[in-house]
């Protein structure tokens, strides 16, 4: 009798990785389907400008919350697996030592690696691994897969505790194209809350 | 030994992808690509029917006095074409890799339309860095 999945060790997987090539096609093809049109736009495809600015909005907007959705997961995961696997597990409730810990740890847990550099609200990260194969075409060129990687960090941040809006921007540089910030502005409840916590 | 020109052509016989490198063979315009390709892609279905034994692919190689093209065909009945010079002798292992650049930088790229000419500065990059100047 096969066990069921659901009973299985949350820690058997725990260094487990997966194929990059069809994690590729399968978050190429979730970006193909969160750039499918809103019905009964018709008449605002006259003006293509605006169109194109809604629809990338909208792309931006459900690539994020993809991500958040995965988010969710990642930190319950997290949580569970450092309260297993240490004597005093820890509770951040600063912004800084979360972010580094979204930095650090979440970073390897999703991309296998920890991300370049980190400033007082943001998240660089020189090569996103989400956006490894994809050329983003010059018409959008303000659209940033890793809206994705923004969904994950902002669901890691709510469920911390630190409310916030999570963005991600193509910041290229001549050695790192791919060059992506991700910013994240927390709400106004969680600033007065570190300036009572300094 | 220099490498003068990469097309790749779609299941339909449409070009969807051309490249020069090294100096060697004419200049032509866009539309003459096109065309060429297609009577390509023609010339290649007729070949793969002129095995006296049977079964046979198409034309893997076609020589001429002063280049040669070496044709890969994929499985979904992509062709990558690279025009060399008579003395290359990397031909189908360049051919490989850039199927590889490809299945990444194209197939995986969700704003590439499959069949559609290829516009990925992606593959460009990959491309450049694997063929260089041809030389």
């Amino acid at each position: 009798m096969r066990p069921n999945i659901y009973d299985r060790n949350l820690n058997r997987t725990r260094t487990a990785e997966i194929s990059a090539s069809a994690f590729a096609f399968l978050f190429s093809e979730m970006v193909q389907y969160t750039q499918k049109r809103v019905s009964g736009i018709n008449d605002l495809e006259r003006r293509h400008v605006y169109f194109l600015s809604l629809s990338l909005s909208l792309t931006t907007h459900r690539l994020n919350t993809l991500g958040y959705r995965v988010g969710v997961r990642v930190l319950e995961l997290m949580v569970w697996r450092a309260e297993s696997s240490s004597k005093t597990p820890k509770r951040e409730i600063r912004f800084l030592p979360a972010l580094m810990s979204i930095h650090t740890q979440v970073w390897r847990a999703v991309f296998g690696r920890p991300a370049d550099a980190i400033e007082k609200n943001m998240i660089i990260d020189n090569d996103p691994l989400l956006e490894r194969h994809i050329s983003v075409p010059r018409d959008f060129s303000t659209l940033s897969c890793s809206s994705f990687a923004a969904g994950i960090v902002e669901a890691v941040l709510d469920g911390l505790g630190f409310p916030a809006r999570v963005t991600a921007h193509n910041t290229p540089t001549q050695q790192y194209p791919s060059r992506t910030t991700i910013l994240i502005k927390l709400e106004q409840s969680v600033l007065e809350r570190e300036q009572v916590l300094k | 030994m220099a490498i003068f020109g990469l097309w790749v052509v779609n299941k339909a016989g449409g070009l969807v992808y051309q490249r020069n490198f090294a100096d060697g063979l004419a200049q032509l315009t866009s539309n003459e690509y096109l065309v060429l390709a297609g009577t390509l892609h023609g010339i290649h279905a007729i070949t793969s029917r002129l095995s006296p034994i049977g079964f046979s692919s198409g034309a893997q190689v076609i020589e001429g006095e002063s280049f040669k093209m070496t044709i890969f065909l994929t499985v979904t009945g992509t062709k990558f074409v690279l025009l060399t010079s008579l003395s290359e002798t990397a031909a189908e292992s360049v051919l490989q890799k850039i199927y590889e650049a490809y299945a990444d930088a194209v197939m995986k790229n969700p704003f590439y339309t499959p069949e559609m000419p290829i516009r990925s500065d992606g593959f460009d990059t990959r491309i450049i860095a694997l063929v260089g100047t041809g030389q």
